[in-house]
């Protein structure tokens, strides 16, 4: 009798090598050995004989089927090679079509894993946390938090273990002898800094490095451009030729991932020390807290929020490590990364298109091979199997031209990304991952219909001639080549229509002449100040200088906003609301060229003017005033009259409407402030202008080196993110366009090629040649006008959607819809009537003669 | 037709002497038997297989004996052309060591 002591999991291995009919009686046949070497032996030495048997057999039959795999392998392989070769017009377009994609898609991947590895290099990342606040009155939220609040954490909540507050230092001048460099990467931070986050130190330690209040940590490269080879530890560095700071430590530079960046890292008492407000009311500070590993943070908020603060804000940790990819309400990297893999994922999607059709549109060419295959005994899945095999062997000889595009694009992304993205296989251990991600992906989504239609042929009928006329499949074929065309006419509707708003933005006029003004950037410490009224007289007698004024913002990106801080006539008690506001020099009005529409400006030589305002009229219309000028009015502890009004003009991006605006006459004290000094210069000279000007600098305030900007590239730069998302749709929509056309080239040199004899009986027939390039792509044009018809309410919903954006916008004008379309079509028949011309024109001796 | 292969050709002798009795089982002892290789049960279907594909031997599912349990077994027989082959393998080495066997006893050892 058989005993079926057999050792288990071999059994089951055996069985499941054994399923076929004749094999099953092999798994009786080894149990009946084992139960004899049982008796004969012992129990132990049958069970490892068994083993030995099944592993031994598994692997017999299993070279078996490696064997043929290999051979079936090899011919599938030398198959789609050979159609490679032979069909080299229509390989090209699904190569480099799928190149492209698969380059966008490559791409965008290598900028991803540079967004997710932000911060992440730090050797605590994973447990610092950023804190955040919330207001309880509006959803605002921000990162600012006051001065004394990282203390009071860490004394009463026991899981934080670090706390750091640190604080950007406006621009400042850094001297060593006679090198001297205006510096904004200083950063002001407690000691903690160099606990909490691992900066990488070459010279000095990270321990004692920023104790002293005069102690300064710079980066390499910083070392290098102010200390040459010299060693930098100990040496002198001066900020703005006053405070004296010792170089006590020097680390490597910051990765390009890492969101805190710094080139000089000076203690917070510095800030403290110049003025910086340290109360619970200013929210100027960024406050970092390392909390125990283990704790938990929702724990860790709630403590937070009941320590006691004399605030009515809540506080909430941010993990550090994927700040810069969230942000505060999703305002991170991740809305651009998603958007941009999106759109990536599309174009790959419109190349797998052109494999699609021209696969399933050329399937007469493979049909005989097909109906051989079955013939001898291939199984369906067989069939598909080949396919799939053949659209990833393309998936893969597209992938190397994509490596190729790649390292040619890489440095566009870059620019685009705004920092250093390089391909660096070390530093991304999943690349190789993605990277074979992205051709599986490739390979099925273009080879999975194609490999489901073609293996659906019956034999009997290939060979009969009678081949399917593929209805549902033709009607698939438009449907994708519309979905190409809708992508490529919607983007070029978006990337016209934010092209225009970038245009209207930049050529709309501000309210004042922003061309030729140039300013002077200058701080209200140091003596430079005090100079101004010498600096301006000598300036304005250099005959290429118009204007020369002054004022304590810039009128560009928004202004100090003051809340509740004002008081006239008649105000709603109630009410509480900020008016912008900034002093002026008396010429303001005059250089800037703004309008005045009521009263008068001020006035040097009045003296009451000091205590005066002017109202911009969105001031007025919110202080509900009649007729404001002579009206008394307060901002802050000033009090005087309205003394006019002036018109609109804008101070910040056309994202917001104008705001309320107040002006008064400089001098004026007040911590915020910042001083700048304008001047419009006549064009026509500017080189030898801008070279007086930095001559009168130079003789004025010597120890400060001479930086202006222009005021109409500043107005520009407020729009960085909209000429990035510009760029990008450029790239994205130049790329999709040429992929669809590339892929309705194939079809339509496919569907005319299959064309030729009734082209060339229809001629011969006295058919015009008008009249064959209409027949040839009448089909194909109208796909193009249906794709028009989708894509422009989808391209007007999210430009719609995007405009919102900008109080001040353009109109949705029908006719960039309709040019967009015009120019899709133009392309598309261009594309197409290349072809048919080309059939059109021959002679129909040739082609009637054809096969 | 050509020359059997050595395990081809002990396969088939085995079977030959195993008569009506030759199944994988009664076939792995035989060739441990005569010539002290273990093959395995799975590698022994394998070598049967092809050689049920080149026409040497054939297939019966049966023999319900009764001391093996009544289960069903896979016996294996020659065929007509296998006893050709192995009569051909036979005559074959036969002309190889024409003459040889005299002369390998002249060799000194």
């Amino acid at each position: 009798m058989t005993q079926r002591t057999a050792p288990r999991l071999a059994r089951w291995l055996w069985n499941r090598y054994c399923q076929d009919g004749e094999k099953l009686t092999l798994v009786h046949d080894l149990d009946e050995y084992f139960s004899e070497i049982s008796i004969e032996k012992n129990r132990i030495s049958a069970s490892f004989w068994y083993w030995k048997q099944v592993l031994g057999s598994v692997l017999s039959f299993s070279k078996r089927h490696a064997f043929f795999g290999v051979t079936m392998f090899n011919n599938y392989l030398k198959i789609t090679l050979r159609n490679i070769v032979r069909n080299k017009g229509y390989s090209f377009i699904n190569i480099s079509g799928l190149a492209v994609g698969m380059a966008c898609c490559l791409l965008i991947l290598i900028w991803i894993n540079h967004e997710v590895s932000y911060d992440r290099f730090h050797e605590h990342s994973d447990s610092i946390y950023r804190l955040a606040y919330v207001s309880t009155q509006s959803d605002q939220q921000g990162w600012g938090t006051p001065y004394p609040l990282g203390p009071a954490l860490k004394d009463s909540v026991p899981e934080v273990e670090e706390v750091t507050r640190l604080n950007r230092v406006s621009r400042r001048l850094v001297s060593y002898d006679e090198k001297r460099f205006f510096e904004s990467d200083i950063l002001s931070a407690d000691p903690s800094i160099l606990k909490m986050f691992s900066f990488v130190f070459i010279k000095g330690d990270s321990e004692n490095a920023l104790t002293k209040h005069s102690s300064v940590v710079v980066t390499e490269t910083v070392a290098a451009k102010y200390f040459g080879t010299e060693d930098p530890l100990g040496k002198m560095l001066k900020f703005d030729n006053r405070s004296p700071f010792t170089v006590t430590g020097v680390v490597s530079d910051i990765p390009d991932n890492s969101s805190l960046r710094f080139d000089f890292l000076v203690s917070l008492e510095y800030l403290r020390s110049i003025g910086s407000p340290t109360h619970w009311g200013a929210f100027s500070y960024d406050t970092y807290l390392l909390i125990k590993p283990n704790a938990d943070i929702q724990d860790v908020d709630k403590k937070i929020e009941i320590v006691e603060k004399p605030l009515p804000h809540k506080f909430v940790l941010h993990p550090f490590n994927t700040m810069r990819l969230y942000g505060i309400n999703e305002s991170g990297a991740i809305r651009s990364i998603s958007l941009f893999s999106f759109l990536a994922f599309l174009v790959l999607f419109v190349a797998c298109v052109n494999y699609i059709n021209l696969t399933t549109a050329r399937s007469t060419n493979r049909a005989k091979e097909i109906g051989l295959r079955k013939v001898m005994g291939a199984h369906r899945k067989d069939i598909i199997r080949q396919f799939f095999g053949e659209s990833i062997v393309f998936a893969l000889i597209a992938l190397c031209f994509a490596f190729v595009l790649v390292i040619l694009f890489l440095p566009t992304i870059s620019r685009i990304a705004g920092s250093t993205v390089s391909f660096n296989l070390a530093q991304h251990q999943f690349i190789l991952i993605e990277i074979a991600g992205i051709l599986l992906l490739t390979g099925i989504i273009a080879g999975c219909y194609p490999a489901i239609f073609l293996s659906s042929f019956r034999p009997v009928k290939i060979f009969k001639g009678i081949l399917y006329s593929g209805k549902g499949n033709s009607f698939l074929r438009k449907g994708l080549v519309v979905g190409q065309f809708i992508l490529s006419i919607a983007l070029i509707i978006v990337t016209l229509l934010i092209n225009g708003q970038l245009r209207y933005v930049s050529h709309r006029n501000p309210g004042f002449k922003k061309e030729n003004l140039i300013y002077i950037r200058m701080r209200g410490e140091g003596n430079l100040w005090q100079k101004y009224n010498t600096f301006k007289q000598e300036l304005e007698q250099q005959q290429d200088i118009v204007n020369v004024t002054a004022s304590t913002c810039l009128p560009v990106g928004g202004m100090i906003n003051e809340w509740g801080q004002m008081d006239w006539k008649d105000r709603d008690p109630e009410s509480t609301f900020g008016m912008n506001h900034m002093a002026v020099d008396p010429d303001f009005l005059e250089a800037f060229k703004i309008e005045l529409i009521d009263g008068r400006f001020f006035s040097e030589n009045l003296l009451a003017d000091r205590q005066n305002f002017v109202l911009n009229e969105a001031a007025v219309k919110a202080t509900k005033l009649q007729s404001p000028v002579g009206e008394r009015f307060r901002l802050l502890e000033r009090i005087g009259q309205i003394i006019g009004v002036v018109k609109d003009f804008h101070f910040d991006s056309l994202h917001n409407e104008i705001e309320p605006l107040v002006l008064q006459m400089m001098p004026c004290s007040y911590w915020a402030y910042q001083h700048f000094i304008f001047a419009r210069i006549n064009s026509s000279e500017l080189r030898k202008t801008l070279a007086s000007v930095e001559k009168v600098w130079s003789r004025q305030v010597p120890e400060f080196p001479f930086e202006f900007h222009f005021m109409d590239s500043s107005m520009e730069a407020l729009y960085s993110s909209e000429q990035r998302l510009r760029t990008i749709l450029r790239y994205f929509t130049i790329i999709s366009l040429f992929i669809s056309c590339l892929g309705l080239f194939g079809l339509v040199s496919f569907s005319v090629e299959r064309r030729t004899k009734e082209v060339g009986i229809r001629k011969v027939l006295g058919a015009s040649v008008g009249s064959l390039v209409h027949l040839a792509s009448k089909e194909y044009i109208g796909l193009v006008v249906v794709s028009n018809v989708i894509a422009w309410p989808l391209a007007y919903y999210f430009m719609n959607k995007w405009l919102q954006n900008f109080a001040y916008r353009i109109h949705l004008s029908i006719w960039v819809f309709f040019l967009s379309g015009l120019a899709a079509l133009a392309i598309a028949l261009l594309t197409v009537s290349f072809q048919s011309i080309k059939a059109a024109t021959a002679n129909p001796v040739t082609s009637l003669r054809y096969e | 037709m050509q020359v059997l292969t050595r395990d081809e050709e002990i396969l088939l002798l085995s079977i030959l002497r195993l008569k009506d009795k030759a199944y994988s089982l009664t076939i792995l002892k035989e060739i441990k038997h005569s010539t002290g290789k273990k093959p395995t049960i799975g590698s022994l279907w394998v070598s049967l297989d092809s050689l049920f594909k080149k026409g040497y031997i054939a297939k019966k599912l049966s023999g319900e004996t009764p001391a093996k349990g009544g289960r069903k077994k896979v016996f294996y027989f020659l065929t007509p052309s296998g006893a050709k082959a192995l009569r051909k393998t036979r005559e074959f080495q036969k002309s190889l060591w024409r003459g040889a066997d005299r002369r390998l006893k002249k060799i000194w050892v």
